[in-house]
């Protein structure tokens, strides 16, 4: 609620605040900043992910397969848990037929296998039995399958031997084998009713996997998640349908940042400089990053400066008790708030002084490392000299903090 | 043009609302009442509003403080040089001290009436014929006078932020209540130079009474709850000037009562 007039909650909110006190209210005076500058960022957010939500709910009701598609930190996986969610309340909305929605996630791993994923074998007393894959376990218990970040793995391998599968025939994928018994083929298939889940078939004994038209596979994938990323081959990613999760632009992140900041006074110089790296990303083809990676910055540089202005603070004690015996008005103030402990940052946090804005410089530069520092380290060198030349341009980050970021990448390539 | 619009061009009658505000009985008002309310109907109509008042009469030994107390030593003995005792002062002063109407937005109404919300306000002091209009939130019986003008004044700066283009400008000329408005002569645009039918005119050179000769703590704390207040003389209020600024504030508050202002 940005208006508290308009309501006798938030009135009294405002009138309890400004009653109790000038430290009081503006301590609430930040919050009713921070909290208006969150719900604007909410609604960015929202306007941002409604068309992408809708593409998202009209394909998972349209189609078997699909794949959210964009860079980290789009909020693909929260997009997808919501839909999910949203569609779980209401089925029959979306066409499905069943009470319910059940899904099963997984996080797809380097060392992935069709084995793992569709049917392996394992050892038991000295003989071979077949085990069940997610992709058979969740269709024998007739759950959605969620890969999340199929980049990791090398997905064309995996799921190789059920593309003519994925796209709407019987396929057979190997053999079930089990003590006692004579191995028995299995196959995948789909039905266009609702009746899915497993079923042996006697004659000819076999293993049936049947996905009915309540089921689905979805997946989230990082396109731009260089070196790590698997690219996914044509044959399979036909077999899905694409919805591409845009970043922000960098109007919409300027103020989705503003909205992660807590100290008034670095609204500006963090909302500036956060931004600026967001742009560079942005405007560095292959380094493009979501919003979700840098929300996390101002916060680090917030906690970073009240830490470093605690160290200093005995001093300011002595300082300011000097100032009684001398009887400063003005300085008594300040020792009073020093004394109290206040927990926001006092005036001289905002980037007024040289000291500050180096020590301001210093925790942004750690707070991107920490932040983005992991991905950043896989880019190729000719990527990462672009992203740093778009940094410098930018004034994102100083020279200084600039070459220390990439001198510190190294130890994250280890 | 809308028919609000159209409506605020007519003339205003207010007389039955100045008729409410110059009772000098609880009884009197419940008669005054059944006029004054259609009165405030015609400019903030009951779909949106909701008006209600109240008659503050002065309780059992409040003559007496105010003569002893109040009127500060200067002011006393200036009565006492002429002859005016406790009894005359009270007679002078009259049975009530203030009679104050209350505009809720129907929007804020619900728990609104007493200790919630804000509202359109206005309070008469009949012995000083001063009238006081603005916004007021409220208090509580031991929140302190003076902290609640600060947190008054704080409610208007954000007030300010809110409020765009002309309702701003409005409420740019209503300050909120100081000191001097519950003390001295804020709400005074010119010297008063009578308490009821007592002429002070040759007290303090002319310069008139002041709020606290006439008022008891409790005034103290009703006016520090205005975050936007002018006095005017009830001749003024009644002689057009009460329309024109009852209308201005009823617009600020419309567009304060609104969940999309920002």
């Amino acid at each position: 609620m940005s208006n508290p007039f308009s309501d006798l909650g938030t009135f009294e909110d405002l009138r309890l605040a400004a009653l109790s006190g000038s430290e009081s209210y503006e301590r609430y005076r930040r919050r009713d900043g921070a909290q208006q500058r969150r719900n604007m960022a909410n609604v960015i957010q929202l306007q941002l992910a409604s068309r992408v939500e809708r593409m998202v709910e009209v394909a998972i009701a349209s189609s078997r397969a699909v794949l959210l598609v964009g860079p980290p930190g789009t909020g693909k996986t929260e997009i997808l848990e919501q839909i999910i969610d949203r569609i779980d309340r209401d089925p029959s909305r979306y066409g499905f037929s069943t009470e319910g929605i059940s899904s099963t996630w997984v996080t797809p791993e380097e060392e992935w296998t069709f084995e793992k994923v569709v049917l392996g074998e394992t050892v038991v007393d000295g003989a071979i039995e077949s085990i069940e894959g997610d992709l058979l376990q969740a269709l024998r218990h007739r759950q959605w399958l969620i890969l999340d970040e199929t980049n990791r793995a090398d997905m064309d391998r995996v799921l190789g031997g059920v593309l003519t599968w994925l796209s709407g025939k019987r396929v057979r994928v190997g053999l079930w084998r089990e003590p006692g018994a004579s191995p028995m083929p299995v196959f995948l298939e789909w039905t266009d009713g609702s009746a899915g889940g497993v079923r042996r078939v006697a004659e000819p004994a076999s293993l049936e996997y049947v996905a009915d038209r309540n089921w689905r596979l979805l997946g989230t994938y990082n396109a731009i998640d260089a070196q790590r990323v698997f690219r996914m081959g044509q044959a399979l990613s036909r077999r899905f349908k694409h919805v591409p999760v845009p970043p922000a632009s960098t109007e919409e992140f300027e103020r989705i940042i503003a909205a992660h900041v807590s100290e008034e006074s670095l609204l500006p110089w963090l909302t500036t400089h956060v931004t600026a790296l967001y742009r560079a990303h942005l405007q560095t083809s292959d380094a493009q990053l979501g919003p979700g990676l840098f929300v996390d910055i101002p916060s680090y540089v917030e906690h970073g400066l009240r830490m470093s202005q605690d160290h200093e603070r005995p001093q300011e004690s002595l300082a300011s008790s000097a100032a009684i015996e001398a009887g400063s008005e003005s300085d008594l103030a300040n020792s009073d708030q020093a004394t109290r402990g206040d927990s926001h940052l006092p005036e001289s946090a905002s980037p007024s002084t040289n000291a500050t804005t180096d020590l301001l410089e210093e925790l942004l530069a750690e707070a991107y490392l920490i932040s983005v520092g992991n991905l950043v380290a896989k880019y190729e060198m000719d990527l990462l000299e672009e992203l740093t030349k778009s940094i410098a341009d930018l004034q994102a980050l100083s020279p200084a903090n600039v070459a220390w970021f990439v001198a510190n990448l190294q130890s994250m390539r280890a | 043009m809308p028919d609000e619009a159209l409506n605020d061009l007519q003339p205003w009658d207010l007389s039955p609302v100045v008729e409410l505000l110059t009772v000098s009985s609880e009884f009197a008002a419940e008669t005054a009442w059944t006029s004054a309310q259609p009165a405030l109907y015609e400019r903030f109509p009951q779909d949106v509003w909701t008006a209600t008042y109240d008659v503050n009469l002065y309780g059992t030994g409040a003559h007496s403080n105010l003569y002893n107390n109040e009127c500060q030593q200067a002011f006393k003995s200036w009565l006492e040089d002429h002859g005016v005792d406790v009894e005359a002062y009270a007679r002078a002063v009259g049975p009530v001290q203030y009679v104050s109407i209350q505009l809720h937005l129907n929007t804020l109404l619900e728990r609104a009436r007493g200790n919630k919300g804000w509202r359109v306000r206005i309070i008469h002091f009949p012995a000083l014929q001063i009238v006081g209009c603005g916004l007021a939130s409220h208090y509580q019986g031991t929140q302190n006078h003076n902290q609640m003008g600060e947190a008054s004044s704080r409610i208007r700066v954000r007030a300010l932020e809110i409020l765009t283009g002309t309702n701003k400008a409005v409420l740019e000329e209503f300050p909120s209540a100081t000191a001097s408005d519950w003390e001295e002569r804020g709400l005074m645009e010119h010297p008063v130079l009578t308490i009821g039918p007592l002429d002070i005119s040759s007290f303090d050179d002319g310069r008139g009474a002041k709020l606290r000769f006439i008022r008891n703590t409790t005034v103290k704390k009703e006016l520090a709850t205005f975050f936007a207040l002018r006095g005017m003389t009830l001749r003024d209020f009644s002689d057009g000037r009460g329309a024109s600024t009852l209308e201005r504030l009823r617009d600020v508050a419309i567009e304060l009562g609104s969940p999309t202002a920002s």
